[in-house]
């Protein structure tokens, strides 16, 4: 594994979901974490004001050809379950983040699973079909070649 | 020298020339006539009405030390008392990148971004090349090119999370700079695919005096006045989102005579 000393942002990530709300937007290499960004609209939301989001603290991020699973460290903005962060109206938006531990600095095909739903990857986007959104995220490809490297303050 | 401002100096024989004993020393002092100093004063209290927050956070935080430095000095300086009131805005969206921004302008830096559009209802990722910080109707504005876009664009601060420098060749100076390309525009957001164009106005007699005293933009002309205080004005500008806002503010009181798409949009009030 090779390490990094420096942090290294994708700004644009192919990646495959059932809906694009949440829209995984940027992903971020950094020497003890990875920080992957979303943005939420409740512009669709079939819930009255918007309804609410949160994160189960179980949620992993995983390469798809391996075993290791790369833990939750951190959430911004957004809460963990059970607790929620409610909107005001179908006008609203969310910006957040969510921290893992260090994935590897080289190219790789990720994915991001929130442990609600249990079950292989068939079921859980069958599951997120009736509801209509989505949280996990397949096939995110990482090509170290597109990252660009941030600079520090 | 030595005496009035304790200059570490001594006379070097073999050079026959004053010079310092101690090469630390720095003469900071700037030698002002009483005029200068009032002026600055006033400077100072201009500044404390207008507020500094309106510029940055951290140009505010220095702003404090200069302040309260000249509250020891001149305790009998115009603090308490309110002067000036302005309509800036305070803690509004996205401000806190105001000094993020004005680096990256100053460094020539560019910055990922993730912004969020209030038409769109969308999220999206960009890098942008920042070029100018601009404020209009008490909202900031970041001026930037768009990799995207391939253009200038500009977006809000409000919509705006979360910006990061990159390391990436600035492109900042492609294409117009950001100065000239607002000439032209009255606001900040031009109508897609329009042009510097005419803008013909029919104005009511209760808003002459209005248009006088505030034209619109450096472009406006009357081209007719009635006795009665009817006017026509002439505009020549990009059409913005921010012109058609205002036109529709004054009401029946204006009437686009052309372009006649303008005309409609403004009637198009309040409809969608």
């Amino acid at each position: 594994m090779k390490k990094i000393t420096k942090s290294y942002l994708f700004p644009n990530v192919p990646n495959e979901g059932i809906s694009d709300n949440p829209t995984l937007l940027r992903i971020t290499i950094a020497p003890a974490h990875t920080k992957v960004d979303f943005g939420y609209s409740t512009f669709n939301s079939v819930y009255s004001n918007g309804g609410w989001i949160q994160i189960s603290p179980e949620t992993y991020m995983q390469a798809m050809n391996g075993t290791r699973k790369y833990k939750l460290l951190n959430a911004e903005g957004i809460s963990f379950s059970p607790n929620k962060h409610y909107f005001e109206s179908l006008r609203d938006w969310q910006f957040f983040s969510l921290y893992f531990e260090a994935i590897p600095a080289e190219d790789g095909i990720y994915e991001i699973i929130e442990p609600e739903f249990m079950g292989d990857k068939e079921e859980i986007m069958a599951a997120r079909q009736v509801s209509g959104e989505n949280f996990d995220f397949f096939n995110i490809h990482l090509e170290l070649q597109k990252a660009i490297q941030i600079k520090e303050n | 020298m030595r005496n009035s401002f304790h200059a570490p100096i001594e006379y070097s024989r073999s050079k026959m020339a004053y010079e310092y004993t101690d090469d630390t020393y720095r003469f900071d002092g700037v030698g002002l006539m009483e005029q200068d100093i009032n002026s600055i004063k006033n400077a100072i209290e201009l500044i404390q009405s207008i507020g500094s927050s309106r510029v940055s956070g951290q140009f505010e935080h220095a702003m404090e030390k200069v302040l309260t430095a000249y509250r020891e000095k001149f305790p009998q300086g115009n603090f308490k008392r309110q002067f000036i009131q302005t309509d800036a805005a305070k803690d509004f969206r996205g401000f806190q990148h105001f000094d993020l921004f004005f680096r990256a302008i100053k460094d020539r830096i560019p910055v990922s971004i993730v912004h969020y559009s209030y038409s769109k209802h969308k999220f999206t990722s960009r890098i942008i090349h920042p070029m100018l910080l601009k404020e209009f109707d008490n909202r900031w504005y970041i001026v930037a090119f768009s990799e995207e876009h391939n253009e200038i664009r500009t977006f809000g601060f409000d919509r705006i999370h979360d910006p990061v420098w990159v390391h990436a060749d600035f492109r900042g100076e492609q294409g117009p700079d950001a100065v000239s390309f607002f000439q032209h525009i009255y606001g900040v957001y031009p109508i897609e695919n329009q042009e510097i164009q005419s803008i013909l106005i029919d104005i009511a007699p209760q808003e002459l005096a209005y248009f006088r005293s505030y034209p619109i933009h450096e472009s406006q002309q009357f081209v007719m006045v009635h006795n009665s205080g009817r006017a026509r004005i002439k505009l020549n500008l990009i059409p913005s989102f921010e012109l058609v806002r205002l036109l529709r503010s004054f009401g029946k009181t204006i009437r686009i005579v052309e372009p006649e798409w303008l005309r409609h949009e403004v009637n198009e009030n309040f409809k969608r």
